[in-house]
């Protein structure tokens, strides 16, 4: 008992030792999430969206950043959650990801964000595993702030994998 | 061995080695030609010596050593002792080769893989060793300068300096004669020495001229030059855009914004032929696979080529190399009849391969033609069938017919060779250009040769084109493909069975789609939208759609964005333009268009 117990926080501490930095988090609904700092390149208002068509549904279309043209996510319906009117709180987060060779810059849509906050490695823990149903390789692990809990999202696999089945609300 | 060296002198070393390569290619396939000219000569053993030297100092033993052998056969050759023969040439080629294989081993290391010697730098290296001296037949007193040759002639001590010195004061006193020409009037210097002289200046002469003066920037530095840029222009036209500016009464305010304008124009002009190099050193490449080439098939050609310095964008250069190996190997191989086909044939003059390349009408072309057997078209059309590509008996003009070698796989060879044949080039070919934004198009007569035409855009970054507005959202089409426009009532219109909407312009019937409807726009599929203007474009191939659109907005010269490496690759669309009120407009991709088009009609 003793040692599994042990054993169990044994591979959270590693999972929270290379999770744990900075991360920006942001609201989607109900839920709070997070994305690694380093990947975000800068925070915009939310502006028309010039539709492409003939693209997957979460794709919002593409928008002007001081000249260049990027494509922006709406990530609500990227992680099938359903959808709401835009406030005057939604906004764009630009990402950087991809490897150093191959930089993509894209805009997800998202509600509202919030605060950057240092979370640390004890905070961190692993993503319970929902069952084989559930794909949740996009999520880098779940970080406790008090009572809060924000799901810290890997945005590089959240931009590659094709739709994604719903993100249900979870009761941790 | 390597030892641990400064990974960036490394990487210096071997962008100057390729280099210094590359100008030994060129220099000693000019030689085939002129094997006397003592600037190449002596050009190519400063490339080897350099890089001897460079090699030596970053302790390359192998590649120092290779370097000096290469050298020195040089130097004997340039002094006459070793005679310059095709073999030769040859074995210098392929040291070259080898020598580049080294740079290549080292480049590789720093990568962090181990030094490998090429397979055939022993082999290479045993022939340099055993070269047979040749006897004397060529001596030059002298090396290629640029000095006068008065000079010349004083510093190689072959004429004392008094016989100059006389004819100096010849001219001082006004005579008009050139130095060379005093001395051999006066018979004061041998004639094979002043010629000597002459040459040795005239090819340092030119030696000096080809180089020069450069200064290497890194080319992203030049991209995020044309990128601010970009971003200056689109600045300043929504300044143009404003309100206040537009309907600015102020003279001097509006001519100074207009004046600001240009001088901006001016700098991305400018800006963009940072980016511009010629061809030239593409088409020598060719020049030397077509060599390769020839002898591998026992098929002697001239290898013909025009508009070298034509200047292309250099990504545009960089990306057309393969495809242009791709079907100079193709002309070689399968294009070109062997001597006695071409006897038998009753063919008159020598085979020839031709690159051309020239500016037309707004685009740049890239021509590829051989005096070769011409496409069958009977057994391309038989195959097509075979692959289930088009009905048998179909009608299909030969345009259309010769298409089919784009498709992947598809190959009418009956044998493959190492060189082609496996089906696997022509697909990637027409893609590689299509990614250049580009088209390719084939003309070929059975038994008289084959052209194949390449087009590409003069600029990559600047599209002129018209918007318009389609339901409720505004898209670019492109100029060129811009046939005419037509006011429409919902009567014109005729479905015909099994071909669906069509509108017939000046007696011919034009398939039409609504735009809008093709773009899935949500309430686009009303068949009465009251969309009453059709644009009618066409492709390449001449193909003619009719679009419906809502309305005609006005023409506009875009600069095209991709939408994003992120949003990967969107039938129809071309590209983002950004507008004056910044807002971003999708330019259309007409080829996309017409496959939704018949994709719709298909389905």
């Amino acid at each position: 008992m003793a040692r599994a117990e042990a054993e169990q926080r044994d591979t959270s501490v590693g999972v929270g030792a290379k999770l744990a930095g900075k991360y920006l988090t942001f609201r989607l609904g109900e839920e709070e999430y997070g994305l690694e700092i380093l990947k975000v390149q800068e925070i915009i208002q939310m502006q028309a969206v010039t539709r492409v068509p003939r693209t997957p549904a979460y794709v919002g279309g593409v928008i002007n950043l001081r000249g260049k043209v990027i494509p922006v996510i709406d990530l609500r319906k990227k992680l099938g959650l359903p959808a709401v009117e835009n406030t005057d709180k939604t906004c764009i987060i630009v990402v950087q990801i991809g490897s150093d060779a191959g930089k993509i810059v894209t805009g997800i849509i998202i509600d509202e964000v919030k605060e950057v906050l240092d979370v640390a490695a004890e905070n961190i823990e692993e993503t319970p595993d929902f069952g084989s149903s559930i794909n949740t390789e996009f999520i880098l692990g779940i970080g406790k702030i008090g009572q809060n809990v924000k799901i810290l999202l890997d945005i590089d696999k959240v931009m590659s994998a094709g739709e994604m089945s719903a993100l249900m609300s979870m009761d941790f | 061995m390597i030892l641990a060296n400064d990974g960036s002198l490394l990487a210096d070393f071997i962008t100057e080695a390729h280099e210094h390569l590359h100008q030994a290619e060129i220099r000693l396939l000019n030689l085939e030609t002129d094997s006397e000219n003592t600037g190449t000569l002596d050009g190519i053993f400063r490339s080897w010596h350099s890089i001897k030297g460079l090699s030596g100092f970053l302790n390359l033993y192998e590649l120092a050593e290779f370097a000096h052998a290469m050298e020195s056969r040089m130097d004997n050759a340039r002094r006459g002792i070793l005679k310059i023969d095709s073999g030769f040439i040859d074995l210098l080629l392929e040291s070259n080769d080898v020598l580049r294989l080294l740079v290549e081993a080292v480049g590789r290391v720093l990568d962090g893989n181990e030094f490998v010697l090429p397979e055939r730098f022993a082999a290479v290296s045993e022939k340099l060793a055993t070269l047979n001296d040749g006897e004397e037949n060529y001596t030059s007193a002298f090396e290629a300068t640029e000095k006068k040759l008065g000079e010349i002639l004083v510093e190689s001590g072959v004429v004392p300096e008094s016989v100059i010195n006389d004819a100096l004061e010849k001219q001082a006193c006004g005579d008009s004669r050139k130095v060379g020409q005093i001395l051999l009037e006066e018979n004061a210097v041998p004639v094979r020495t002043v010629a000597q002289a002459l040459a040795a200046q005239k090819s340092g002469r030119s030696a000096a001229a080809t180089m020069d003066e450069t200064i290497r920037v890194p080319v992203g530095r030049i991209d995020l030059l044309v990128d601010s840029i970009g971003e200056a222009i689109i600045a300043q036209s929504m300044v143009n855009g404003h309100r206040v500016v537009a309907e600015a009464q102020d003279q001097e305010l509006l001519s100074k914004i207009s004046r600001a304008g240009s001088i901006l124009r001016q700098i991305q002009q400018l800006s963009m032929s940072l980016r511009m190099v010629s061809v030239r050193t593409t088409f020598q490449k060719m020049a030397r696979v077509a060599r390769d080439l020839s002898a591998k098939c026992g098929k002697e050609i001239d290898f013909i080529t025009e508009g070298e310095d034509t200047e292309f964008d250099k990504s545009v250069v960089e990306n057309i190399s393969d495809p242009l190996v791709h079907m100079v190997r193709n002309a070689l191989d399968h294009g070109i009849e062997t001597p006695q086909e071409r006897q038998a044939k009753g063919k008159a003059g020598k085979a020839y391969v031709k690159l051309s390349a020239f500016h037309r009408s707004g685009a740049i072309f890239i021509e590829v033609s051989d005096n070769g057997a011409g496409l069958d078209r009977e057994a391309i059309l038989r195959k097509a069938v075979e692959r289930n590509l088009c009905r048998s008996g179909a009608e299909l003009s030969d345009t259309e017919v010769y298409q089919f070698i784009f498709v992947p796989g598809f190959s009418t060879a009956g044998t493959l060779t190492d060189i082609s044949g496996r089906g696997v080039g022509m697909d990637v070919v027409k893609r590689n250009i299509e990614l250049l934004r580009g088209t390719i198009t084939i003309d070929s007569r059975r038994g008289e040769g084959t052209t194949f035409t390449i087009k590409l855009p003069l600029t990559l970054a600047v599209v002129d084109g018209m918007v318009v507005l389609a339901g409720n959202e505004r898209y670019i089409i492109p100029t060129l493909s811009i046939v005419e426009s037509l006011m429409v009532a919902s009567g014109d219109i005729a479905t015909v069975a099994g071909k669906g909407a069509m509108l017939e312009v000046r007696g011919e019937h034009i398939p039409v789609a609504s735009l809008k409807n093709l773009l899935g726009q949500a309430g686009g599929r009303a068949a009465d939208d009251g969309d009453a203007v059709v644009m009618v474009v066409e492709d390449m191939l001449g193909r003619k759609a009719g679009l419906k659109l809502t309305k005609i907005v006005g023409q506009q010269q875009v600069v095209i964005k991709s939408l994003g490496e992120g949003m990967g690759d969107v039938t129809g669309v071309a590209g983002g333009a950004i507008l004056n009120d910044g807002s971003v407009c999708l330019i259309l991709d007409i080829a996309g268009i017409m496959r939704l088009t018949s994709n719709k009609l298909a389905s």
